[in-house]
């Protein structure tokens, strides 16, 4: 009896696999019968010539995107933001936005990869590390857009004016994987560094410091003398343990970093570096004496704020419109930047950020997926962002509406977006009308900076870009090869957590600098931190052998 | 022989089941949803295990892979036992479990009896609401209590700092992690945990009681010997399926508490599942360790029974 249910029961589950699977297999068959394409001298013919569909030839995309938590309360999807309205206007193609749910990007889009629920094409940060095109490509997910770059002569044109550009995208056999944002002025490439609070440094008497030496000086002054007047030695540091404004930044003076970098030629791990013990015992020594936020590996960035807000942090490394928000919301205090900070003894300051090396963006790239069956068209649409007219839609809107040319002949956002009636703030605002840069794929131009940017934040990008901390030892966007991809992926992945894991450990002492040789390196060769290195070096000389 | 027996007897046994299951069909119709939930839920998602021995590929879909692509042994289950995280993983697993058997399990029974010999009914009644509310708040929030209270300058550092002490970074340091995992756990559970003893209390015959005292019981005999042994079924039924429980752990409170320092202590396989497979999409991987997972709970599970059964003669099946 017992034995019939179970059977009874295993009969059930049985049909209902046959009929799921019945289903998975219909929806592919109704997929494959697409509309009736047309040749290819119509398809040349419309390039460049928009509207490309209307009525009584319709056109709509799907599209995957990630939405910035910013807006993610404002709009119900991407259509109702003011440049993409617009855009569907001016080039006849409807688009049907998919977004994920804020803080479950990640997630989203591995599941909509497993189920292979394609849409026509994907917006994401492909191409940053750990999410290799190629990867995307091998996987049957993308297509490799070099072949139809005809259909997107604006994109094209950029890339034929920026050789240098040409060479950081295209990968080792020519491919090109996705449309990204672009930073061709370096002024809009440099936007993170150290911020400082002046007032306090002025308070004790003591200069901006310019190097390691100096900080450690200001930040003992600033708490022997309580310059936040509070009764508490609490004046620090402050930073995060991942992601961003992190604490480990300050390696960089010392001339490491926290992540796999160049040394003399070659590829390498910061942590194998002398510089890196340095550097180290240098956070630790701070950590110990209570000179860096006692909290910082469990802060996330509204708690990071808030240490600023409430006066007890006073020095930082990040990006630099939170020296406009913090000199806004904090009475009486002056952040400034500081392009460079030096290393002990005065030796020279490094940055390994690679987005000032990296003239295009990965994380706003548009790639069209396997499954389009409107690739030139698709082209045709995503190029119009990078045409002049594109270009003024996405990183400013249209005229009249959210900006107007003023006396001095240069873009002003409108009333519209300085002064939300909600009291919501510009930049936030200026994400509903031109998302470029942020939200999606664009040019970025210097007119868009002036306008988006406080007077704060355009000084501090001055002083970045002005004066930059040696750059040679950041790794270029090389690529791998799909057997190279597939001989590291686990063990970068254990690599990179057990890096995690030991910056922390190392900051606050529970690791000792001695133990780097004895403990960490042994531990990172067992994981294979030599076999990713061998990879990288070869694929690292591919790419500079490249044209 | 036998069979040949068993025959008719089983025709018409299985007429009578028919014939009630006819007559009851409104009981059985309302068994039917969770059958199905059962089925759809938990049965049929069990053909995904199938992965484990597969190289699971996004180029292909769900049911490809199941039926087209290679297969490749154990080769996800060597890779695990062979790396570094495997010890650590499966240790931490344990170890959280275990203390949670040990300090998480008995406080609602202690809990229990205490409120069962508190006289007072509106004292015990604010008791128990106040004790039970934790339950209700989301985990991520009191995640964000945790944070919060336990931060440089959270209430519990500005309580120790108060008398003279050290300020202690609990979710920073390694050794402190289960601690905080331990007793927040105890703190949102105990009120609704103790729920389940209390009916059982409840339904302890008053004579026995009264029996008792006639031969000159105290109120702490009363317990040992009254009390305690009337519940013991109750305890026993939970302890088992709280050892079936035993490798599963709150992976969303682990997550929303642990950071790269605290790795050494925190990262329990779940977490690591969590990580490799959502996060990295390594799915057969993943599936391949949470199948280790679930085969080490189902031995636990089993065994823990057995024992119960010939100590007790209190079990499950």
């Amino acid at each position: 009896m017992k034995k019939r249910s179970i059977i009874a029961l295993l009969m059930v589950a049985i049909l209902l696999i046959g009929m799921f699977s019945g289903c998975a297999d219909g929806s592919a068959d109704e997929e494959s019968q697409g509309a009736e394409s047309e040749s290819q001298e119509d398809l040349k013919a419309m390039i460049g010539n928009y509207p490309i569909a209307d009525e009584s030839n319709p056109l709509t995309l799907k599209i995957w995107s990630t939405m910035g938590d910013t807006i993610a309360n404002d709009i119900k999807d991407f259509n109702d933001i003011l440049a993409f309205q617009e855009m569907e206007e001016r080039t006849g193609i409807h688009i049907e936005w998919e977004h994920a749910g804020s803080g479950q990007d990640t997630e989203a889009f591995n599941l909509m990869l497993a189920t292979r629920d394609l849409p026509d094409l994907i917006r994401n940060n492909i191409g940053s590390e750990g999410k290799e095109a190629i990867k995307y490509v091998q996987d049957d997910v993308i297509i490799d857009i070099s072949p139809y770059m005809e259909y997107a002569p604006n994109f094209k044109g950029i890339l034929d004016e920026n050789p240098d550009l040409y060479k950081q995208l295209a990968d080792d056999n020519g491919g090109i994987y996705f449309f990204p944002s672009l930073n061709l002025d370096i002024r809009t490439r440099v936007y993170r560094g150290f911020m400082i609070r002046e007032d306090w440094c002025e308070d004790v008497g003591m200069d901006i410091p310019q190097n390691t030496d100096e900080l450690y000086e200001v930040l003992k002054a600033w708490q022997e003398n309580d310059v936040n007047g509070n009764g508490e030695k609490d004046e620090v540091f402050s930073g995060r343990g991942s992601s961003d404004f992190l604490v480990y930044n300050l390696l960089w003076c010392f001339g490491s970093h926290f992540g796999f970098q160049l040394k003399d030629g070659a590829v390498t791990h910061g942590i194998l570096t002398d510089e890196f013990k340095e550097g180290m015992a240098y956070i630790a020594k701070l950590y110990a004496e209570g000179l860096i936020d006692p909290d910082f590996l469990t802060n996330d960035t509204t708690k990071w704020e808030s240490k600023f807000i409430s006066e007890e942090a006073g020095v930082a490394y990040g990006i630099a419109s939170r020296i406009d928000k913090f000199n806004k919301n904090v009475e009486g205090a002056h952040f400034v930047p500081i392009a460079v900070m030096n290393g002990p003894d005065n030796r020279p300051g490094y940055t390994y950020d690679n987005t000032i090396t990296n003239i295009y963006k990965t994380q706003q790239t548009v790639c069209i997926t396997t499954v389009n069956e409107n690739i030139e068209k698709s082209m045709m649409w995503m190029d119009y962002v990078y045409s002049p007219e594109g270009e003024i839609l996405f990183n400013l809107g249209v005229e009249g509406v959210s900006y107007e040319i003023g006396e001095d002949g240069k873009p002003h956002y409108t009333e519209a977006l300085t002064n939300d009636p909600q009291g919501r703030p510009q930049n936030q605002m200026q994400l509903l009308y031109a998302p470029g840069g942020s939200q999606w794929p664009v040019n970025v131009t210097m007119d868009a900076l002036y306008c988006q940017k406080t007077e704060d934040e355009l000084n501090a990008f001055e002083t970045y870009s002005s004066n930059i901390p040696e750059t040679s030892e950041i790794l270029p966007p090389f690529t791998l090869t799909e057997e190279e991809m597939s001989s590291i992926t686990s063990k970068l992945t254990d690599v990179n957590t057990y890096v995690d894991e030991v910056l922390g450990s190392l900051a606050i002492g529970k690791l000792s600098i001695d133990e780097i040789d004895t403990v960490v390196i042994p531990r990172l060769e067992s994981l294979g931190i030599q076999d990713i290195l061998d990879v990288y070096q070869t694929a690292y000389e591919r790419y500079m052998e490249k044209a | 022989m036998g069979r040949q027996a068993a025959v008719p007897r089983n025709r018409t046994q299985k007429k009578k089941v028919w014939v009630k299951m006819v007559q009851h069909r409104y009981v059985y119709l309302m068994l039917l949803p969770v059958m199905l939930y059962y089925l759809i839920f938990h049965y049929f998602p069990m053909v995904g295990v199938l992965i484990a021995f597969k190289d699971y590929s996004i180029r292909y879909t769900f049911w490809e892979n199941i039926f087209n692509t290679p297969w490749v042994g154990l080769k996800h289950f060597e890779a695990y036992f062979q790396s570094f995280y495997f010890a650590r993983t499966f240790g931490n697993t344990l170890i959280i479990n275990l203390y949670g058997l040990i300090f998480t399990f008995p406080a609602p029974i202690v809990l229990a009896l205490l409120l069962n010999e508190v006289r007072n009914m509106r004292f015990k009644k604010v008791v128990q609401s106040i004790t039970y509310l934790p339950h209700f708040i989301s985990m991520v929030v009191v995640a964000g209590l945790v944070i919060d209270f336990t931060s440089s300058d959270g209430l519990i550092n500005t309580i120790i700092e108060a008398f003279g002490g050290e300020s202690i970074q609990f979710l920073v340091e390694p050794e402190w992690f289960r601690t905080v995992y331990i007793l927040s756990a105890i703190w949102q559970e105990i009120g609704w945990g103790s729920i389940i003893y209390l009916a059982a209390l409840a339904g302890v015959d008053a004579e026995l009681y009264e029996a008792a005292v006639i031969d000159g019981a105290g109120r702490w005999k009363q317990m040992l010997h009254v009390t305690l042994p009337s519940i013991t079924p109750t305890i026993i039924i939970l302890l088992i399926m709280k050892i079936g429980q035993m490798m599963n752990v709150g992976v969303e409170k682990i997550l929303l508490l642990y950071q790269p320092t605290t790795y050494e202590t925190a990262d329990v396989i779940s977490s690591y599942v969590y990580r490799r497979g959502l996060l990295e999409s390594e799915y057969s991987f993943s599936t391949a360790v949470d199948l280790f997972n679930s085969v080490v709970n189902f031995i636990l599970l089993v065994s823990a029974n057995k024992i119960s059964k010939m100590l007790t003669e209190t079990s499950l099946w």
